[in-house]
């Protein structure tokens, strides 16, 4: 399993995202997961809830971070700094447009070993 | 320092930016996305109930407690960088009680986060300027205006105002503004750590 962790300053882009993985990439080997926006429905980021998306993912074999745009990404890196340092192998920021990037890679992965190529693919749109 | 001033100095900062809730969004509306007031307002807010409820009982965990309010509650790129700083502070702060060590440690886990460099408009400039004075026993309030008066005349090339190019220079820095309430508010209650 791969797990694709969605971040976006917007909630509704990431639940949305979310839907449209499950119901069109149709891939049994990928869990996407939504964790955009701050509580009470407010635009912005927050590394505790990508932390605790990551937390739920552990029996994954790789957690990949898709993020949109400023402190997403500050925020991801700050989830990523709070985790054991044997478990920061397992999770890969990955720096691509979030929509394109998660789509395409949760069409496209089917196991570990084409992963560094769909990253690399994604990370060149 | 006890617990009871750091308390204060964080009440004190909460006080500051509801106060000035408005300003500091207004300065961002120039550079930024017009939001660092109400994100600032949310996160002290958050701070204060949950300082009230954990009732912590060291520096380390009061700096502990209000990381992760800021963090999780900011929004804001402001959100990981205060948060990376109060998180370097209480780490700091389980070795050292000096206030200039806390102040540098905090600087350095912005930097760390955001991995600005100084004189790019950003609350960096600030953290470190009054790390400075500290460790020469010369922390002002002329050394905080003077660090926020600097930002002006910058261009920031870092986060979301460097968009703007050039026409960034002659604004404040918003996050420097926040960051320059702190230091006052810790002026205030902190003055026996000062000379």
């Amino acid at each position: 399993m791969i797990s694709l962790i969605l971040v976006s300053h917007s909630k509704m882009i990431t639940d949305g995202l979310k839907q449209m993985i499950d119901g069109m990439a149709n891939n049994s080997n990928v869990n996407a997961i939504s964790a955009g926006g701050i509580a009470n429905g407010d635009f912005g980021t927050n590394p505790i809830t990508i932390y605790d998306a990551i937390m739920t993912e552990l029996q994954s074999e790789k957690i990949l971070i898709f993020t949109d745009i400023g402190s997403a990404v500050l925020s991801a890196e700050t989830a990523i700094d709070m985790l054991e340092s044997e478990l920061q192998n397992k999770v890969h920021l990955v720096d691509a447009p979030l929509v394109e990037g998660a789509f395409i890679t949760a069409v496209q992965i089917t196991d570990l070993s084409c992963l560094n190529d769909v990253i690399a693919e994604v990370e060149a749109i | 320092m006890n617990v009871q001033e750091v308390l204060n100095w964080l009440n004190d900062f909460a006080t500051l930016i509801t106060d000035n809730k408005d300003y500091l969004s207004d300065l961002d509306t120039s550079i930024g996305d017009g939001d660092h007031g109400n994100n600032m307002l949310r996160g002290v807010i958050a701070m204060q109930q949950q300082l009230t409820e954990k009732q912590p009982t060291t520096i380390g965990d009061i700096f502990k407690v209000t990381a992760m309010a800021l963090m999780s509650n900011v929004g804001g790129a402001s959100g990981p960088l205060y948060g990376s700083a109060f998180m370097a502070m209480s780490k700091k702060a389980n070795e050292s009680e000096v206030l200039a060590d806390l102040i540098l440690a905090g600087a350095n886990g912005i930097q760390a986060r955001g991995k600005a460099e100084l004189n790019e408009k950003t609350m960096i400039d600030i953290w470190f300027a009054v790390a400075n004075a500290l460790q020469v026993k010369q922390l002002t309030q002329r050394v905080i205006d003077d660090a926020i008066a600097a930002t002006k005349n910058l261009q920031a090339t870092k986060g979301r105002a460097s968009y703007l190019g050039e026409r960034s220079i002659g604004h404040l820095d918003p996050g420097t503004v926040s960051s320059g309430y702190l230091f006052t508010a810790m002026m205030n209650n902190l003055q026996g750590e000062l000379a």
